[in-house]
């Protein structure tokens, strides 16, 4: 299968490189993960597939304490041992398989089975810290579009008065960004069908709130 | 001569209150010039008769080594402070609450506030400026505005809306701190958390922000139970470790557990 292309991805690396928000890219492996191929016994998405044959480890914005990509290829093999933990840990009280890719103070996945005709699997936040049991927010209709979304993000930050008075970050992805989210079709076809809701049982009131205003729905 | 020694003396004016500032000039003129040449050879604050605190001390000293270095501008005290950064800005605001005295808001009863800020300056800092965060962002910059003019220009140049509306953001404060943490501030304290630890041991920065969620900043006390520690900043080094993941998630299915064992509760007033 041809790598699928990624403007998503190289407008973050662009917006990195002309913000000057920092960039820390690692080579791919020789021979990198192809699309479908298995990790715990679900097929990688064609995207982060893609993704992977180009990167093989990448921190966008690591000047603001950014996203970092889970490092695979010949030197490093996180993404693999950290799925293999997700699947020891988590998979059960998630309900469902989720494959890790990508982390900030929380986690990104994919969910293989919200998958389109194309492979293409949904991501979401797990934010693993909390008391109660697991958080999941839907983030974005495919790996592209995350890495879109976070790219606005970060035009966002810079462009706030708080950083530009005094350097400081107080914006949250994808907290801040309801609106930004709102205009992803996919997503939003996805949240009002209810296919987020198995993973998101233990959301509380704020979140159910935010994933309302995501979907356009009334307060 | 007098154009020049205005200029000098200019950035010694903002506002730290009455000062003596001792200025050596060196004048020359030769037989015939038209004009003296002079130049400003030192120019030195006389140190106030009455004792300090040392951190009144500290604070003082803190003011004129950054006003001594700006020599060539004056800046207006909030765009200053603005430049600063929140961290120097908190350390700023805590010593010079602690240093003006808390007698100040002692009369709207507030317990936790001067709890938490008669610490030591770094500590009170560290506490104040995740304290503020609980705040929403304009009643933040009504804060840090009206405090800079009460440090930078006196109690006195307050008006009497403006000391109300700073007494009761202090009251609103000590209310807040007592409130349970909501997910937007875990989100928030969990990145300072982060940034803090980096700072703190600079040989795990790299790792923290290449591994990023893989390897969690813990909070020994969690974020769930701050509300019932209102005078301790949650964020302080003492309570943050760098764990690996799996570790992590151990732990707080531990407290998971206890949680479910024993309900919150509210600290007793003491």
């Amino acid at each position: 299968m041809e790598p699928m292309s990624l403007p998503g991805l190289e407008r973050l690396l662009d917006v990195c490189e002309r913000l000057n928000l920092g960039l820390k890219i690692s080579p791919p492996a020789r021979e990198p993960l192809r699309a479908g191929s298995l990790l715990e016994g679900h097929p990688l998405d064609p995207l982060l597939a893609s993704v992977y044959a180009r990167l093989g480890q990448v921190v966008f914005a690591y000047k603001l304490m950014g996203l970092s990509l889970m490092q695979s290829n010949d030197d490093e093999h996180r993404l693999e041992a950290n799925n293999k933990l997700w699947r020891e840990n988590h998979w059960d009280e998630l309900g469902m398989p989720v494959i890790v890719f990508a982390g900030e103070v929380y986690t990104y996945a994919t969910v293989p089975s919200l998958a389109d005709e194309w492979g293409r699997q949904p991501v979401v936040e797990v934010n693993t810290y909390e008391l109660d049991g697991l958080h999941v927010l839907p983030v974005a209709s495919n790996v592209d579009r995350f890495f879109d979304n976070y790219s606005r993000y970060l035009e966002a930050v810079v462009a706030s008065p708080r950083y530009q008075e005094a350097g400081e970050n107080d914006l949250h992805f994808p907290w801040h960004m309801g609106e930004l989210l709102a205009r992803d079709e996919r997503l939003v076809e996805l949240l009002r069908a209810g296919r987020f809701e198995p993973l998101m049982k233990n959301v509380d009131e704020q979140e159910r709130q935010w994933a309302a205003k995501v979907m356009g729905a009334r307060e | 001569m007098v154009g020049h020694t205005v200029q000098v003396l200019l950035p010694f004016t903002e506002g730290i209150g009455p000062r003596t500032v001792r200025l050596v000039l060196r004048v020359e003129h030769r037989l015939g010039a038209a004009e003296a040449r002079g130049r400003v050879e030192s120019v030195r604050v006389e140190r106030l008769a009455s004792a300090l605190t040392p951190e009144q001390g500290w604070y003082h000293s803190m003011h004129e080594a950054i006003l001594l270095r700006w020599r060539e501008g004056v800046y207006e005290g909030s765009a200053w402070l603005a430049q600063k950064g929140v961290e120097e800005a908190a350390l700023w605001f805590a010593v010079g609450i602690a240093g003006k005295g808390l007698g100040f808001f002692a009369t709207k009863g507030l317990e936790w506030l001067p709890r938490a800020l008669s610490r030591e300056p770094e500590t009170a800092a560290g506490w104040l400026r995740n304290a503020l965060k609980r705040l929403p962002q304009q009643e933040q910059a009504s804060f840090e505005q009206l405090w800079s003019k009460v440090a930078l220009e006196g109690e006195q140049a307050l008006s009497r809306g403006e000391r109300e509306a700073l007494r009761s953001l202090f009251v609103r404060l000590e209310q807040l701190v007592q409130q349970p943490l909501d997910g937007d501030l875990k989100r928030e304290l969990r990145r300072e958390a982060r940034k803090y630890y980096a700072k703190l041991y600079p040989q795990f920065a790299e790792a923290l922000h290449i591994r990023n969620s893989e390897l969690p900043i813990h909070h020994r006390r969690q974020l769930e139970h701050a509300h019932l520690f209102p005078d301790e900043d949650i964020n302080a080094g003492a309570n943050l470790a760098m764990v690996q993941k799996y570790v992590h998630d151990k732990i707080s299915s531990l407290w998971g557990k206890f949680r479910k064992a024993r309900p919150i509760l509210v600290p007793p007033r003491r």
